[in-house]
């Protein structure tokens, strides 16, 4: 292990990190910018031209607050919980492959944290983790509205959670590896997921909104009922975190939606366009980022269009027709692939 | 293995059963189930046995007899299930169901030929059993014997868990001919490990089997659970843990049988004599079965004690005469408690006068309880004594004879009620399902007694 | 199989204790510093829980439905089914029509105990 690669690393990963944070801040500016274009209206412009550094005073005033502890709270699992919530948020993307390997000063260096060969695994079980955090902070406010949101939470991302690793095998039937730096490479040019794994990718996409719990399956959280959901007794910056928490698992569910149905770095023609590998690296990076962006507003888009769901329509949902659906789609494609080996 | 599959499949299609409302079919398909699994064990019979499934499982002739002896037994407890269990809970399919899995998994334990498969059979086994023990809901004391009866469980199961796992890490192998010819190549160089891991599966075994010092749960559980499940698991259950247990200990641990048998005698001896006086003590019939079951487990150990090529069969008529028996007198305890309400030894006074048949099977089958000649126990008894005085020494033959005594002392309590203390009481009514099984019974035991070669020649 | 063996290696995971490093850093580091910064005037009522208002009656800590439980306890069994089928789903092609006949053995096992489930209306919520 040389130190050079211990540096490339961690400049790699506070970058991503910064990176990942900004992109989570200027969210919150986006969200609001969105909910204003799609209901006629400007939403924030006052701090600074077009309201850019909103985020910024939002994030200061975080810091600024006062920090409550109610005193029915267990506290150590009180601090906890918005803890777990933002590290799960922040480790899970480690394995997406961010572009193609660099070469700097004849080194090259790939543009992934990690590149482990059970990459989907890792991504699954970091998400799976984050509901601790949710479930902790909710239990451990001592308050009803915060329980009820936890244990909405909790049970709502199990539900989806099965269907999510349903759908995702359909693909790994395709791909044949868990490694998402060579389930990417498959994808070049213009031979991405999505043409044949369709029905797998809508099924996933609704799982990403349900285990990030977004509207329409915003449950755990839903002002109406539950005041504010399972961060109700939060404030300053563990509510931040929480918040913050949420972004970011957009972003990185963005991330590996792209990276697994939409071609992550590749776009067309990326090889006939004779520019020099460094540069392609680099723009394919760009591209990747902007395929996020437009899964970022989808997820917006969705929020301020539907209205949210009742439980047991959330549940069923879950359960009764995304699984049954995975599964069907499961055998569509072992059908359609042996059937393929053996006859062309 | 085609009967286990077919079993297992069969579970499922109960379930189906219950839920398109079809309650009527459950019990004739249950039985044509279990009398296809018969048949199809019993084509196997004369075939070579090998290993199957990486040696996963071997049906020899042990495994097989064991394994009819069980399809039998369940099949029996299945036929006195007819009202019985509809008056307790409206799930009824899910009895049939969790019965045959409990089933399926006491098959693996007496046909596992990896240490793999004898966990997980017992495991199966067991998780069926929590529920059956506590499916009586809304009752105190069923829901105290499934709490106490899954804690106890899953802590024995971390001793055989345990236990395993030192005899791998001894031995590098889960096979039970790994393990065997481990024992033979090193018969001076045995790991420290391997000792410790004989003496944890000693204690998961007793814990399951119900041997003292490890039998405190035995007594709530089977009072708690409703009679039909507690006849499954003194006899099915029992019969399935001692033939694992022998199995394990007759393939691979004969050559160390210096180490373990002193071990396993001090909890012999503990077993029958805690079993046996506990019993005198009690009242309720439902618990002097409960705790004559533990002394019967005592009986038992015999077998593994004097362990040698008699054992199986010794084991094997042993159990079948105790299940037997053990039947007839939960279906007796049934019918009359459901005529009295009362699980009480009083409750049978003057049963004589006005059911003579059911008086008549019942003192069989308490006959061949106690070991009295001409009926089935006395067969087993006598053949698991035999193996002891060969082996052993007279003084543990001569307190086996002394808790054999005790035994005939309390099983006679019933008979005596039964014949000789008058009560007002009404004719109990007993429906053919009950009359057949009773039937069946009181022939079995006695022509066993009479024609002992009729088992005795399987193993 | 070299690739297979150059991403098997424990510096391959080394990096994403890295970014275990980073991201629990930043989560301490800024609780800490708004714990130091923010101000503190704890008073009775702040301290209690909010419900809007209203008094709070009770503790929070109680029973809830018994339908989450089942919720997890299916989840349990499914995803364990589920989890079964990784490491089939990435080499069903060598193993081909048999393979894939016996997984669909396998996943009709797991729909029939679906079928179960929904049936003894276990997932319904009224």
């Amino acid at each position: 292990m040389e130190l050079a690669f211990i540096i490339e690393k961690f400049a790699l990963v506070i970058l991503i990190f910064v990176v990942t944070l900004v992109i989570a801040m200027y969210s919150t500016l986006a969200e609001r910018k969105v909910a204003g274009f799609m209901q006629d209206r400007y939403g924030p412009d006052r701090a600074g031209p077009f309201g850019m550094l909103q985020p910024l005073c939002d994030g200061g005033k975080f810091f600024f607050k006062e920090e409550i502890i109610p005193a029915g709270a267990h506290k150590a699992l009180f601090i906890l919980g918005p803890t777990i919530a933002i590290i799960t948020a922040c480790i899970s993307s480690a394995v997406i492959p961010w572009g193609r390997d660099l070469t700097i000063a004849g080194r090259v260096v790939p543009l992934q944290v990690a590149d482990i060969n059970v990459g989907i695994l890792y991504v699954f079980g970091v998400v799976a983790l984050g509901v601790y955090g949710i479930m902790l902070g909710g239990w451990a406010s001592n308050n009803k509205f915060s329980l009820m949101g936890a244990v909405r939470a909790a049970s709502q991302s199990i539900s989806y959670e099965i269907a999510m690793g349903l759908s995702i095998i359909a693909m790994l039937m395709v791909t044949q590896t868990l490694s998402l730096r060579e389930i990417v490479e498959q994808q070049a040019g213009f031979n991405w997921n999505i043409w044949v794994q369709p029905l797998g990718f809508l099924i996933f996409c609704t799982c990403a909104f349900a285990e990030c719990n977004r509207v329409p399956f915003d449950l755990p959280e839903c002002e109406t009922e539950l005041i504010g959901g399972y961060h109700t007794e939060y404030s300053s910056m563990k509510l931040g975190l929480y918040m913050f928490s949420e972004y970011i698992n957009m972003f990185v569910s963005s991330a590996v939606m792209v990276t697994l149905y939409f071609g992550g770095y590749n776009f067309p023609f990326i090889d006939s366009l004779g520019l020099s590998p460094n540069l392609l690296a680099i723009l394919g990076m760009v591209i990747f980022f902007l395929k996020i962006f437009a899964f970022i507003f989808f997820f917006m888009w969705i929020r301020w269009t539907l209205p949210r769901f009742r439980y047991d329509q959330l549940m069923n949902l879950g359960w009764k027709m995304l699984i049954p659906l995975s599964i069907a789609n499961i055998v569509l494609t072992g059908v359609i692939t042996i059937v393929k080996d053996t006859f062309f | 293995m085609s009967a286990i599959i077919t079993l297992s499949l069969l579970a499922v299609l109960l379930l189906y059963l219950g839920l398109f409302k079809a309650k009527k079919a459950l019990l004739p398909v249950s039985l044509l189930g279990l009398l296809a699994a018969i048949v199809l064990y019993s084509i196997q019979w004369d075939t070579d046995a090998e290993p199957l499934y990486s040696g996963m499982v071997l049906f020899d002739h042990f495994a097989v007899a064991f394994s009819i002896l069980s399809l039998f037994i369940t099949g029996l407890v299945f036929l006195l299930s007819r009202d019985y269990f509809d008056s307790i809970s409206e799930h009824v399919a899910e009895y049939y169901a969790l019965i045959i899995f409990s089933l399926t998994g006491a098959l693996l334990v007496v046909s596992f030929h990896n240490l793999a498969m004898l966990f997980i059979g017992i495991e199966i086994m067991s998780v069926a059993l929590y529920i059956l023990v506590g499916i009586r809901k809304r009752d105190f004391s069923s829901n105290e014997a499934a709490l106490k009866y899954f804690l106890m469980g899953a802590f024995s199961t971390g001793f055989l868990l345990f236990g395993i796992t030192l005899i791998y890490g001894a031995t590098g192998s889960f096979d039970l001919t790994e393990i065997k010819n481990y024992l033979i190549a090193n018969p001076h160089s045995i790991s420290p490990l391997f000792y410790s891991g004989i003496l944890l599966l000693i204690i998961g075994l007793s814990f399951k089997v119900g041997a003292a010092p490890f039998h405190f749960w035995t007594p709530d559980v089977y009072e708690g659970a409703p009679i039909l499940i507690t006849t499954f698991m003194s006899t099915v259950v029992k019969t399935a843990a001692f033939a694992g247990f022998l199995r394990l200990f007759l393939t691979c641990f004969v050559p160390l049988q210096d180490f373990w048998a002193p071990v396993l005698l001090v909890i012999t001896v503990l077993t029958l004599f805690i079993g046996n006086i506990s019993a005198l003590a009690q009242q309720s019939f439902k618990r002097m079965l409960a705790y004559s079951s533990i002394s019967h487990a005592g009986y038992m150990l015999f077998g593994i004690l004097s362990i040698g090529a008699a054992s199986a069969g010794a084991i094997f008529v042993y159990s079948a005469a105790y299940s037997i028996a053990s039947v007839v007198a939960f279906a007796v305890l049934i019918l009359v408690k459901r005529s009295r309400g009362s699980e009480h030894f009083e409750a049978f006074n003057g049963l004589a006068a006005k059911n003579p048949y059911l008086a008549f099977t019942l003192s069989v089958a308490m006959l061949s309880l106690a070991g009295i000649p001409l009926t089935a126990g006395f067969v087993g008894k006598f053949m698991m004594f035999s193996g002891v005085l060969a082996n052993y020494h007279i003084v543990l033959l001569l307190l086996a004879v002394l808790n054999a005594a005790m035994g005939i002392y309390y099983y006679f309590r019933v008979i005596v009620a039964m014949y000789f203390r008058p009560a007002d009481r009404e004719e109990v009514t007993v429906n053919a399902n009950y009359k057949a099984v009773l039937f069946i019974g009181a022939l079995l035991t006695i022509a066993i007694g009479i024609f002992p070669s009729l088992l005795a020649g399987w193993l | 199989m070299t690739q297979a063996e150059a991403v098997n290696t424990s510096a391959n995971y080394l990096p994403i204790l890295f970014q275990l490093i980073v991201a629990g850093g930043f989560g301490v580091g800024t609780i800490i510093i708004t714990h130091l910064i923010g101000p503190k005037v704890k008073t009775e009522n702040k301290l209690g829980s909010f419900e809007s208002g209203i008094e709070v009656i009770g503790n929070a800590r109680q029973p809830f439905s018994i339908k989450y439980f089942m919720v997890a306890i299916l989840f349990v069994l499914f995803d364990i089914e589920v989890i079964f089928m990784y490491p089939w789903a990435v080499n069903f092609r060598q193993f081909g029509l048999s393979g894939l006949l016996e997984m669909f053995i396998f996943m009709a096992l797991l729909l029939l105990g679906f079928i179960y489930v929904i049936k003894k209306r276990a997932l319904e919520w009224d």
